[in-house]
């Protein structure tokens, strides 16, 4: 049996349903990030493992033992709140001491593990400051403090670097990943960036409207998105979205779309569809259309022949917007070649990365 | 937040302000430094102060007394209050119970009766319950009275007190008494503070139902005493107003060790975790 899992949970609020037949089996040691928009169910799913709030429907294990009715402060979780949470009126110790010191713990056993913890995170000059005196950083790195000197079964976090500026964010995103695999504990965070949720999670789930898209690792979500949503919700750059139609020609299949007719690889073709004529959307990320001469020889047929709309030159790449039909495209090219705006270009779409989705499916 | 600055009209105007509400106050202790044949002159600070009247509110015998009396009850139903608005308010903000809007309104309506329509209910039940001349005949009311407001202020700090707090702490194993203990009271404290100083001047100067309540002179609070130093056929305004600025001394005095809290308390809205 996993060591956290999640057994058809649901939650009700009212008539509002904000978790669907959640289930979710997380092994001993695994990070996992629950990623979606605001209002997906995310924090509540987080809320309901903590014992912060009821479940609806369904059964929640940690550690084998269902704790549905387990009261949170028994369930050994430690959590962090993305306002951080900590204890204004008590200094950095007492805040890290506090759970220690409900839980009983010898003195000198509280003082090693807050002195330890404040040593890994480099605080330990700010044991005697107040959460006021300390900046965003600083007090993020004490709310994580407060957890680790636990040493709970499980950790917690909700959208813990959602309030620093981003320099801090990208550091602290480095220090979590590698704080989680020095201490080695289960850990379900949850975030609405899908790069904080790609750069860390050893597997993540995808939520929307209280459902869960997919559960995978950052590059099977990335590679095989199973719906248009995880596509467009995955990725540095949304993902340019046609719709199309697939239709049979001289024994080919082609993707006939607004402004453009390419043939269709098998690669693009799930089974269920296969053979089928019908309208779906094609899915292409902006990194998959290229400047590259190789592929434009190897798949003549694929090259479009575009005007330039709008440049960003971003140093190592180059973001290029151009009109397609009616549809505005984002390409992401690598290398130093920059083009201008209105000038014409050729572009390949590497239709062997590209998805097809069905149209009614998100 | 950087200051505003006042302007120099605006000084001008809270002096006039503050001289105007001191002219009471300032006639209050000056009346106290008089002779009786100098009381009734007609002028703000008369010449030739005098401490005879001190002298002999002190040696009274009834001061001490009178003072010990309105300290245990003051004190008594401050506590008081504050420990049943703190739990009533944690009650009604926290715990889902059916009803809870009806009890804290039904609670607060209470404000809106005068204390004046309450004397002959009160004294009937004090009496059958036999109150009369307890300490616990005035603490009882006072808090009760006191409950309303403080819980109006209480509740409006609590429903602003950050949950996840609350969470954090729950998680970090702490009972719903240590929450209410070691994270709301610490941190809702200068609102605390607002309740105190309001029920502690309210106890204080109580006038009314302390005169009907305690009979007995050796059970008599502050505010009764001027009482003693005036009568149908004698009068020492001088002796009458030593009294009321030694009254009048121990709320300033109390109001002025806490006012640094009772100024957060009243301008606290919400809470910054």
């Amino acid at each position: 049996m996993a060591f956290v899992q999640l057994a058809k949970v649901w939650k009700m609020f009212g008539q509002f349903i904000a978790v669907q037949d959640f289930n979710l089996e997380i092994e001993e040691g695994e990070f996992i990030v629950i990623v979606g928009p605001s209002g997906c169910g995310k924090t509540t799913i987080l809320r309901m493992v903590a014992g912060l709030e009821e479940i609806s429907r369904g059964e929640i294990y940690i550690g084998g033992k269902k704790v549905n009715d387990m009261p949170a402060w028994e369930r050994d979780i430690a959590m962090v709140f993305q306002n951080y949470a900590l204890y204004p009126h008590m200094n950095v110790y007492d805040n890290m001491a506090f759970g220690l010191r409900n839980r009983k713990v010898p003195a000198a056993e509280i003082r090693r593990r807050v002195h330890e913890a404040a040593r890994l995170l480099s605080i330990d000059s700010l044991l005697d400051h107040k959460p006021k005196a300390l900046s965003g950083g600083q007090q993020q790195r004490v709310a994580l403090g407060r957890a680790i000197v636990r040493e709970p079964r499980v950790f917690l976090m909700d959208e813990p670097l959602s309030n620093l500026d981003a320099r801090i964010r990208l550091q602290m995103r480095v220090e979590l990943a590698r704080l989680q695999q020095r201490l080695g504990v289960t850990t379900i965070y949850v975030t609405h960036d899908q790069v904080e949720a790609m750069t860390m999670g050893q597997r993540i789930v995808v939520m929307r409207a209280g459902v869960v898209q997919q559960i995978d690792t950052p590059m099977g979500l990335y590679e095989r998105p199973t719906n248009r949503f995880v596509a467009g919700f995955i990725g540095m750059l949304p993902m340019n979205f046609f719709d199309v139609l697939l239709e049979q020609a001289e024994g080919n299949l082609l993707l006939k779309g607004d402004g453009f007719s390419f043939p269709a690889p098998s690669s693009l073709l799930p089974d269920k569809i296969k053979g089928q004529e019908n309208a779906f959307v094609l899915g292409i990320r902006p990194e998959d259309i290229v400047f590259d001469a190789e592929l434009t020889q190897q798949h003549p047929e694929w090259v479009c022949r575009v005007e330039v709309e709008v440049v960003e030159p971003l140093g190592e790449e180059t973001l290029i917007y151009f009109p397609l039909g009616a549809k505005s495209v984002t390409a992401r090219l690598t290398g130093r070649t920059v083009p201008k705006p209105k000038e014409m270009v050729s572009v390949v779409f590497n239709l062997s990365h590209a998805h097809l989705f069905e149209r009614e499916a998100g | 937040m950087p200051r505003r600055r006042v302007a120099p009209w605006g000084y001008a105007g809270i002096v006039v302000v503050v001289g105007i509400s001191l002219v009471p106050t300032i006639y209050m202790v000056d009346l106290s430094f008089r002779t009786t044949a100098t009381s009734f002159q007609p002028v703000l600070v008369a010449a030739h102060p005098t401490l005879i009247n001190y002298f002999t509110v002190l040696t009274s015998g009834h001061l001490i007394r009178f003072f010990l009396n309105s300290a245990v009850v003051a004190v008594s139903s401050v506590l008081l209050t504050l420990v049943c608005s703190v739990m009533a308010g944690f009650a009604i903000t926290r715990l889902k119970v059916v009803g809870r809007s009806v009890v804290f309104y039904w609670i607060l309506s209470a404000l809106l009766i005068p204390l004046a329509s309450l004397l002959i209910p009160l004294t009937i039940l004090l009496k059958t319950l036999h109150g009369m001349n307890t300490y616990w005949g005035l603490i009882g009311p006072y808090t009760a009275l006191g409950i309303p407001f403080a819980m109006l202020i209480i509740k409006g700090v609590m429903d602003s007190f950050p949950s996840e707090l609350e969470e954090a702490a729950v998680l970090d194993g702490a009972s719903p008494p240590q929450v209410l203990r070691q994270i709301i009271v610490p941190i809702i404290w200068p609102s605390l503070m607002v309740v105190a100083i309001w029920q502690f001047l309210f106890s204080w100067n109580e006038f009314f139902l302390a005169l009907v309540v305690m009979t007995r002179t050796s059970m008599k609070t502050m505010p009764l005493l001027p009482l003693y130093f005036e009568g149908s056929y004698m009068t020492n305004p001088g002796e009458v107003f030593a009294v009321l600025s030694i009254v009048s001394v121990v709320p300033m005095v109390v109001y002025l060790l806490v006012q640094r809290w009772f100024v957060s308390g009243l301008s606290s809205g919400g809470i910054k975790g």
